[in-house]
């Protein structure tokens, strides 16, 4: 074993009062996987630099911090604002507790099954000890350990054999920080059964206080021909740290495109785990980072390509300010039998400072032989000539660099087929631009 | 229009042009010729106020302004306006919301109020049919993977659409058949306004056969050596630049 981090203690002594906690019921599921996660955090320990993945990641800076774990929000919470024109199924977490009485539960469609989970480890313990079944808690590193472990509420999401969802389900993860700095542990579970259709909307902002720590754990299946768009917008509090960890398996010929943009927050980590487990399966990850001075975006993906003729690809951008700093790592990993698979992964970067710092690691393991695998990284700095070329048409240099900035990344916020979140997502990006035109003026 | 007293200007410490005079009034269509390495293109920069161009001499006065404190964007804005020998690609960058921002920009700087978006359609629509440019391009990024010709046209466009009053065409010619060049011509031609001067910067002779100049100077070693009308050109197709070279080194 190795030496308690300190935090450790810590955050194993929050676990000493669970008996107050929703989700404390008789699930033996549960019970289970928060033993596997408690036998790997006093194993493991919290990782270090010293471990590969987290290189690059400050996690001292983290630990040192003292978040405690968010009990269920007593009050009513003013609804954040929806997206606008964006008419959609809502569903309300306020630090990491779903919030039945802000979503729109009635409204959904035959064939939608959301199951809050603490209501369910209530009412129906039998469903709740089913869907974890399904759903083997993965214990990813210490922080998915940790959210096992602290985790007393998340949401259930099923979609039936067939069924399209006729409007877009969109969860908005609401962080209310008080004096004391909370972390959130929502457990996120979405499947989709045979040829069933969904896109999926995840917001995560915050009002009040905007120091606090996100953790979230998502787990998705999709089964054969299914098809999910997921769309993940973080715009977390200055102060704040979030973590995302994903893990998606997918059935034959099933789609799944996932646009991650981290728009905002001091430490954003997504960890992206996929396994392409049927034949010709597709995935797309696109993903969009905005890195101001002192942020750190992190992006991890693993992609393992399991069965034949399955494809996938990669687009990251990101554009960074003052002393920020992003991370890529990206790995392919295509099996001995996964014969005709097709990948692609792209990270381009643009530094909009001298101070900035980019880490890209894109990797490819293939193991196969027939495959077309390719992958490319740049970091890079506005192309003066193109500045001049705007310039000369009269367009004055903050404009032109904003311009340039925008279409840098418009092969990512394009590809966003749904309108209000790509509407949305170019206002947050156009506002932040002219906050860093001005500053750079300054 | 157009004053260049003793221009001199280096690239990279090296000096380039060296006691350049110019004078170009208004409605004046100049070409300027010269062998490779001559300071065409320099001079082109060096107007247009294009960074890693020092000048280290001499004065250029536009519209009765001193021109050399100008920022790029200023100069544009006086009604200056370079038509770029390799026209960059903005990957990207929309072409509508390129446009619609310069022409508010130099409006502005007109003192015009900007237009609507509908009549800002209109205009572009106009433009695009008078200079012969398939409206389709202006749809994709500005520039993103045009041929050749179409970047040129594409510049021509602009300048149709910016209505500067002194144009720079840097080797507007280069790269282009025959057809663009007198499409590109054309676009040009139907350009010439008496308020609104040229310069043409072009290797070769055959530009001006399309686009007629009111004089024709040889620019060589950095300095303006001969300059003449346009049968000036003719004589330099026939002759080449080396009769001149006994003027270039005096």
């Amino acid at each position: 074993m190795k030496t308690a981090h300190p935090s450790l203690q810590r955050y194993l002594g929050m676990l000493e009062d669970t008996a107050s906690r929703p989700w404390t019921v008789d699930s033996t599921g549960l019970e289970a996987m928060r033993a596997a996660a408690r036998a790997h955090l006093l194993q493991q320990g919290f990782p270090d630099r010293k471990q590969e993945v987290w290189r690059y990641t400050p996690v001292d800076r983290l630990l040192a911090l003292n978040f405690v774990a968010a009990a269920p929000h007593d009050q009513a919470v003013a609804a954040p604002q929806a997206l606008p024109e964006l008419d959609s199924y809502r569903l309300v977490f306020v630090n990491g507790f779903f919030d039945a009485a802000a979503s729109h539960l009635q409204a959904l469609p035959a064939g939608v099954t959301v199951h809050g989970l603490a209501a369910l480890a209530r009412s129906q313990p039998q469903v709740l000890d089913g869907a974890l079944r399904d759903f083997p808690a993965p214990t990813v590193n210490a922080f998915t350990a940790m959210h096992t472990l602290l985790s007393s509420d998340g949401i259930y999401i099923h979609v039936a054999d067939g069924v399209h969802v006729d409007k877009p389900i969109e969860i908005i993860h609401h962080a209310v920080a008080g004096d004391q700095a909370v972390t959130s542990v929502p457990r996120i579970m979405v499947s989709l059964a045979a040829g069933a259709r969904l896109t999926w909307i995840e917001r995560f902002g915050h009002s009040g206080r905007s120091f606090y720590f996100q953790n979230v754990v998502a787990q998705i299946d999709l089964a054969a021909g299914a098809s999910l768009d997921h769309y993940r917008l973080l715009e977390e509090g200055n102060e704040a740290f979030h973590l995302s960890s994903i893990q998606l398996r997918q059935q034959g010929n099933s789609s799944y495109r996932g646009l991650s943009m981290h728009l905002g927050g001091s430490w954003l980590r997504s960890d992206i785990q996929v396994d392409l487990d049927g034949e010709g399966a597709r995935n797309q990850l696109a993903g969009f980072s905005f890195v101001d001075h002192g942020q750190l975006s992190d992006i991890h993906t693993q992609v393992r390509h399991n069965a034949p003729g399955c494809t996938s690809s990669e687009n990251f951008r990101s554009l960074l300010l003052g002393a920020g700093r992003m991370v890529f790592d990206g790995l392919v990993r295509v099996a001995p039998d996964a014969q005709r698979s097709e990948a692609v992964m792209r990270n381009d970067n643009m530094l909009l400072s001298e101070n900035a710092e980019v880490d890209s690691k894109p990797q490819l393991q293939i193991f196969a032989d027939d495959v077309k695998c390719s992958h490319g990284a740049t970091v890079g700095q506005l192309d003066a000539d193109q500045v001049f070329y705007l310039r000369s048409r009269g367009i004055d240099i903050g404009m032109a660099k904003k311009l340039l900035c925008q279409g840098f990344i418009a092969s990512v916020v394009d590809d966003c087929e749904l309108q209000p979140v790509r509407a949305h997502a170019l206002r947050a990006i156009d506002s932040a631009l002219d906050r860093a035109m001005s500053s750079m003026a300054n | 229009m157009l004053k260049i007293h003793d221009l001199h200007a280096t690239v990279d410490g090296t000096p380039i042009l060296k006691g350049l005079n110019l004078e170009i009034g208004a409605g004046e269509i100049h070409a300027i010729m010269g062998p490779n390495g001559a300071g065409k293109s320099t001079l082109a920069n060096v107007l247009s106020g294009r960074d890693g161009y020092s000048v280290t001499g001499g004065q250029i006065n536009f519209l009765g302004r001193d021109l050399l404190p100008l920022s790029v964007e200023e100069r544009a804005h006086l009604g200056l306006f370079l038509a770029m020998q390799y026209p960059v690609e903005l990957p990207g960058v929309n072409n509508m919301v390129f446009l619609k921002e310069a022409l508010s920009r130099v409006m502005q700087a007109r003192g015009q109020a900007p237009l609507d978006a509908v009549a800002f359609m209109k205009l572009v629509g106009e433009t695009a049919k008078k200079v012969n440019l398939d409206p389709a391009l202006l749809k994709r990024s500005v520039n993103a993977g045009f041929s050749g010709g179409e970047k040129k046209r594409n510049e021509i466009f602009q300048m149709a659409l910016l209505q500067p009053r002194l144009a720079i065409l840097d080797e507007t010619d280069s790269g282009l058949d025959i057809d663009a060049l007198r499409i590109v011509s054309d676009g040009v031609n139907k350009l010439r306004d008496p308020g609104r001067s040229m310069i043409i910067v072009t290797h070769y002779q055959r530009l001006l056969d399309y686009i007629e100049p009111d004089f024709v100077h040889v620019l060589a070693g950095g300095r303006i050596v001969r300059s003449g009308d346009k049968s000036l050109a003719r004589e330099l197709e026939s002759k080449g630049y080396a009769w001149l070279a006994g003027e270039v080194a005096a």
